[in-house]
Formats: C-alpha cells, structure tokens, sequence
C-alpha cells in the first residue's frame, strides 16, 4: 500500500530555503539526541536540563532572530522551524527559547542602550547569561496595565518596589527584565528595568506543584526598595506598548512551537494506532481512530502552512499584532485538541508520562494561558474585526 | 594540512522507501535526505585533525541538488570549501566508479589526508575508500576509530580488525581513511555557520569536465532488482527459569542467529 507520511502532506520543503531546511534539521536532531529520551522524566521530576542552555547557545539558537551582538540573523522562517522543533521534545524546552530570545533579548535590542546591548547579548545568545521577564504579577495578568509594581526616581538611580508571579526562569536568571510604573500611575508610566540576581532587595523563590510546564523553572520576582543605576533602566522602551510588543515577538514563536507539540503527538499516535489490535485488527484499521488521525494531520498542515507564510510577512515588516493573535490562539487550540486526541488514542497507556501526549496536552494548558490567554487573543481579534473593545 | 573529506546524501533513517516500478530503484520522489552516518564521522574526523594541525578541510560530493545540499551542512559544520561533482548519472552506480569520479576530482589537489565514511548507509558497499586510495595511490585504513597528527607526514590510526582486534599504526601520507561511526560526538552545524556556508567557496565539475569516458563509467555492478524484506512471523517464547532461559538465548544466538 503506497502511504504518505505527514511531512510529505505538508511538503514545506518548497516553501523554505537551505538554510532555513538546515535550521530545523540541527534543531531537530539536537532534540533527538539530547532531550527525547528524558523528556518524560525530566517532567515527572520537575527538572529543567540546565546543560541544553549551553546546547542551545552553541547551536545559536537563543536570539537567533536578532542582528549583531552575537546573535545568528536568522529568518523569522528559520526561527519558527527551530521552536517547534524545540517544543516537539517539551514545550518547557521552547520556553525557555521563547524568554531568553525574545522577551529578554528582543527588548535589550530594541530599546536597550549601546553598553547594555554589548553586556548582556553576546552572553545571552551563548547561554552564559539567563534572562526572566516579569510582567504578570498577583493581581494582574491579562490586565498587565493594571500592574502595582512601583519604580521612583532617587537621586542618581532607581527604587523598585511590587511583587511579579509566574515567571518563567526567574529561579535561574541572571537578569530579570522587570516592567513597572516609574514615577505615575498610568499604562504609560510602565517602564523596563534590567535587575540582575543578587541586587539587595531581589528574590526569585520558585513556585512548586505546577502540574504542567513542569520541565520549566517558574517562580516569583519579589523587589523589596530594590535600590537601581540610573543605567538599568531601557531607555527608549516607553509604556505599555512596549511588553506588549515583546510578547508578539514571543507569541509569534509558540504559534510554531505548538505545531511541534502537535506534530509530536501526532507522530506517537500514528506509530500506536499501527501496532495497538484490538478485536484483531490494528485500531489504525478502524474508521474512527483513522478520522481522528485524519483530522490532526490536516490542522497540523494547515496551520504550518499559514505560519510559514506569516513568518515571511514577518520578515518583511508587514505582520500586524492581529495576525500574531491569530497564530497564536488558533495554533495553540489546535495542539491541544490534537494532543487530547493522541491521547485517547493512546488508551490507558496515553495517561503516563512513558509516552509524550498527556505530558504535551498537560504543557499546553499552560501555552494556552501564557502570553495572552486564548479568551484575550479571542477579544483581540474580535476588536480588529469589530472595532469594538470587548475587555 | 590539506584534508579532504568525501560525503554522500542517503535517505534519511526513518524515510519510507519503496521500490520503484522498475523494480531496481526506490522511488525518490518524497523522500527527505541526509549525510549517510558514516560520512557524518568522516567530517568530523577531518575537522578534528584540522583543529589539532592547522591546515583546510575540503568537502567533496558526487550527485545532484541533493548532494548540494549535503555539502552545505558540511560548510555549515565548519569545512572551508566544496567540491561538488553535479551529476545524476551516478545515483546507482558501483562504488569503484564513484571512486574513479572522487579521485579525478581530487588528483590534482594532492590532498594528504582523505576521510571517507566506511560504508554509505544506502548501498553499504564498503568500498568507495580503499577504491579512492587504490587509485590515489594512497595507503589505507578502513573501519577507523581515531587519528591523531604525527608531525606533519604522517597520522597514528586505530582501526578495528576482524575477531574484535584492534590495531594502532602509524600511516604515512597521502592516506584515504574509512571513518567508523560512533566514535566521537559529532558537532552539530551551528546557526553561525549555516549563515556562512553559502559565501564558502565550491567549485563544481561535471563529468565531462573530469574527462571521464563513457568506458571508464560503465558499471561494475548493477542492480537488477530491490525488495522490501518479507515480514515472517517467526517468534519463539523461551520458556523456564531465567537462568535456563539465558542459557538458551545465548545457545540460540551462537547456533541459530549466529550474531554471537
Ligand atoms: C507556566 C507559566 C509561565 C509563565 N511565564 C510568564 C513569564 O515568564 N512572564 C510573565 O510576565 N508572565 C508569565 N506567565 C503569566 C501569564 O502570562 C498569565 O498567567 C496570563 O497572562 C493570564 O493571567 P492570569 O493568570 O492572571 O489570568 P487572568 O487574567 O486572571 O484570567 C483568568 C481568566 O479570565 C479570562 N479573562 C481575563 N480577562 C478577560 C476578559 N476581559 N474577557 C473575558 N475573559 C477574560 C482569561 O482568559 C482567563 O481564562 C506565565 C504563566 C504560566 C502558567
């Protein structure tokens, strides 16, 4: 029987260039060789592989989207083939990318002063330095305006005060990229701040039990009159605008890293549904597992190819924040359903952590959530359609 | 010193290959390729060498796109130039008319040291290296497990023998070693790399440019027809103790299997 597999469904090879083709090969054999086969106990034990930052930082693969400073220069293409890559073996694993690259990265290049960017990207792009993004505190997460977190003019510096939760890194970050309102009370007072770790003042305590993300570090910020330079803070990032802006760039990637996710699922369902009999027939003989996979190979193609071509809108400068949203709700719904369903598919042996589905569909709640919930990127689409502000 | 290293594009491991309707081919169509494993040691041997004496690594390849592609990940992974031979001609050809092509395309280079992969993982005939050496005049070692610069005219080589022995030697140059798999941690091509691999310089040839005669490239070997393995269902439960039971698969293993 002439089959076809789900890469040859997509054929993307058309659509991308050598090195982009190259990219996603290196990154996919790098997690092939050094994170599948720990993947599912590194997320039973609640660990995240210290020794892949310097893997993927040799590779170059943190802030491979950025020009100069020791970053690659790479396509958005190329870096949204190396997130799902990465996030086929965990999305913990992508995170981890995702912050390091473009919410610390991206916004130290963006707005950062000359002597920052030569401090601290060259470093970040090798993994000799980690880096956390703090916006999300206890009482605001959707509403990141909403945020309490104080920074006041003092002499020649800064005074940090306010509390941030459910940072992804900050157990482990050299430099935290702590947003507050400076001086004021309003969205446009929100300002970037560059702490390092062992500032007086600054903690990082980690946050346990998570039941998903678990081969992620996450903890707290806390800033008690965190004393600052008059040089750490961003210059030219002004307002809400600006994180807002980091996590389109980040937002853009995990639209890819689900895919990977999604097709990693995919895959253990397939190769399952081949070997499983039941009633003496491989349960992929039968019309309703075959529907199942049918249905997940076409939302994986599909949505890899729309992203391909919103990366390359990317590259030209013509991706709206719109489309991010897109991307990213539709992607992320996409993976977890697919996800749900390599599951069931994979009957009872699909709930341990000795196959990769219900590890994928438990991250997955978590990308649902971050980086803009999938109910607010709803509102964000429905906004631009509408024109009316839905919050 | 000069070094050359040889690579060839294989279907990846896990492509599905079926026959084509020839019956003495696979279909290629759809199929994604890769550097054979092998030849990914090869590389990485030659790169070593390169970092532990100075010198250049050249990559070589006979084929079509595809193998412009192999070459590109060789670049990327830090060779400093390419030798691409662009021809389809080949695809199925014996490995001592590979060879002929490899070593007219390298004779006039005087290349030291030439790393081949011991066998490719399509054909696996494992012969394309002592073939290019024959024909270099070069000496030879195959199924090579490390290299180490001897002043500048010579290598210390190990290399694996028959009944588990192995052998360290001193080769002098020119030598065409055949890399065995496994041996080192191969460096993967970094992100840096992939974007400079393009401005790498790469001269192309064809066939014709080689001089090589329609004679010289008659095959050796044809393949006149590919089959897929039939799948038998052939398993066999061993029952008794587990000590019984070991003693049973090894009997097994050494009678039956004869792997041991
Ligand atoms: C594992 C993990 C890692 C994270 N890493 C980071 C990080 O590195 N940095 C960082 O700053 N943050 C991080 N976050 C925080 C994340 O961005 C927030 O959790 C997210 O923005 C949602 O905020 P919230 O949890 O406060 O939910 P809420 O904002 O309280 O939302 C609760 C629910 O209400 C819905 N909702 C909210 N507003 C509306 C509305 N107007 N209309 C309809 N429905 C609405 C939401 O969609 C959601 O379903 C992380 C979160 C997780 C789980």
């Amino acid at each position: 029987m002439q089959t076809i597999s789900l890469d040859e469904l997509i054929a993307l090879d058309r659509l991308i260039s050598d090195e982009e083709r190259l990219v996603r090969e290196v990154t996919r054999r790098l997690v092939a060789e050094r994170y599948l086969s720990r993947a599912g106990e590194l997320f039973e034990k609640a660990e995240f592989p210290m020794d892949m930052i310097e893997a993927m930082g040799e590779l170059g693969l943190l802030g491979m989207n950025l020009q100069g400073y020791g970053c690659a220069g790479m396509s958005n293409v190329a870096y949204g083939l190396a997130m799902e890559e990465l996030e086929y073996g965990d999305s913990g694993l992508r995170s981890f990318a995702s912050v390091q690259g473009s919410l610390c990265m991206y916004p130290i290049h963006r707005w950062g002063s000359e002597e920052q960017k030569q401090k601290y990207l060259p470093k970040m792009a090798r993994g000799e330095l980690v880096g956390c993004f703090g916006l999300t505190e206890p009482n605001a997460g959707s509403d990141p305006g909403a945020m309490t977190t104080r920074a006041v003019s003092d002499g020649d510096g800064y005074v940090l005060n306010g509390n941030k939760m459910w940072i992804t890194n900050s157990p482990i970050a050299d430099v935290a990229v702590v947003w507050a309102k400076l001086d004021g009370d309003e969205p446009s007072d929100i300002r970037g701040f560059l702490v390092e770790a062992g500032t007086k003042g600054y903690s990082a305590p980690e946050q346990h039990h998570k039941m998903s993300l678990r081969a992620s570090r996450t903890g707290e910020i806390s800033l008690e009159d965190v004393r600052l330079p008059k040089d750490a803070i961003l210059p030219a990032a002004r307002g809400l605008g600006a994180p807002l802006s980091c996590l389109n760039q980040a937002r853009f990637g995990i639209a890819f890293g689900a895919v990977g996710a999604a097709r990693a699922c995919f895959d253990e369902a397939l190769q399952y549904a081949k070997g499983r009999v039941t009633f003496g027939r491989p349960i992929a003989a039968k019309q309703l597992i075959q529907a199942q996979l049918a249905d997940m190979a076409e939302d994986i193609a599909l949505s890899e190819l729309a992203l391909v071509h919103y990366a390359r809108l990317k590259d030209e400068g013509k991706l709206s924040p719109y489309m991010v949203s897109m991307m990213k709700r539709k992607s992320v719904a996409m993976a977890l359903q697919a996800a749900r369903r390599s599951r069931s598919i994979l009957g009872a042996n699909g709930i341990t952590v000795d196959y990769a589905s219900i590890r994928h569909a438990m991250n997955l709640e978590s990308v649902y959530t971050y980086e803009g919930t999938h109910e607010v990127h709803t509102l964000i689409v429905g906004r631009g359609l509408t024109g009316e502000n839905a919050f | 010193m000069k070094i050359l290293c040889c690579i060839k594009q294989v279907p990846e491991k896990d492509a599905r290959i079926r026959v084509a309707s020839d019956g003495a081919w696979i279909v290629e169509e759809g199929i994604s390729w890769a550097i054979s494993e092998c030849d990914r040691y090869a590389v990485e041997a030659a790169l070593r060498l390169k970092e532990s004496i100075g010198g250049e690594v050249c990559v070589l390849s006979v084929g079509d796109d595809k193998a412009s592609k192999g070459i590109k990940e060789a670049l990327a992974m830090g060779c400093d130039r390419a030798i691409h031979v662009q021809t389809d001609a080949v695809a199925r050809a014996d490995a001592v008319t590979i060879a002929k092509v490899i070593a007219r395309a390298a004779k006039d280079e005087q290349f030291e040291a030439v790393f081949c992969g011991v066998q490719s993982d399509d054909l696996g005939y494992n012969a394309v290296a002592p073939a290019v050496a024959e024909l270099l005049g070069a000496r030879h070692m195959q199924i090579v497990l490390s290299v180490e610069p001897v002043g500048e005219s010579a290598l210390k080589v190990s290399h694996e023998l028959d009944n588990n022995l192995i052998e360290t030697a001193e080769i002098s140059l020119p030598a065409v070693l055949g890399v065995q798999t496994g041996i080192y941690d191969v460096r993967y091509a970094s992100l840096k790399g992939i974007m400079s691999a393009g401005s790498k310089p790469q001269t192309r040839y064809s066939l014709e440019d080689l001089g090589l005669s329609e004679a010289e490239l008659a095959p050796k070997v044809t393949i006149e027809s590919l089959a897929v393995p039939e799948r038998t269902h052939q398993a066999e439960m061993i029952e008794g103790d587990p000590a019984t039971m070991a003693h049973t698969l090894v009997e097994k293993l050494k009678t039956q299997a004869k792997v041991l």
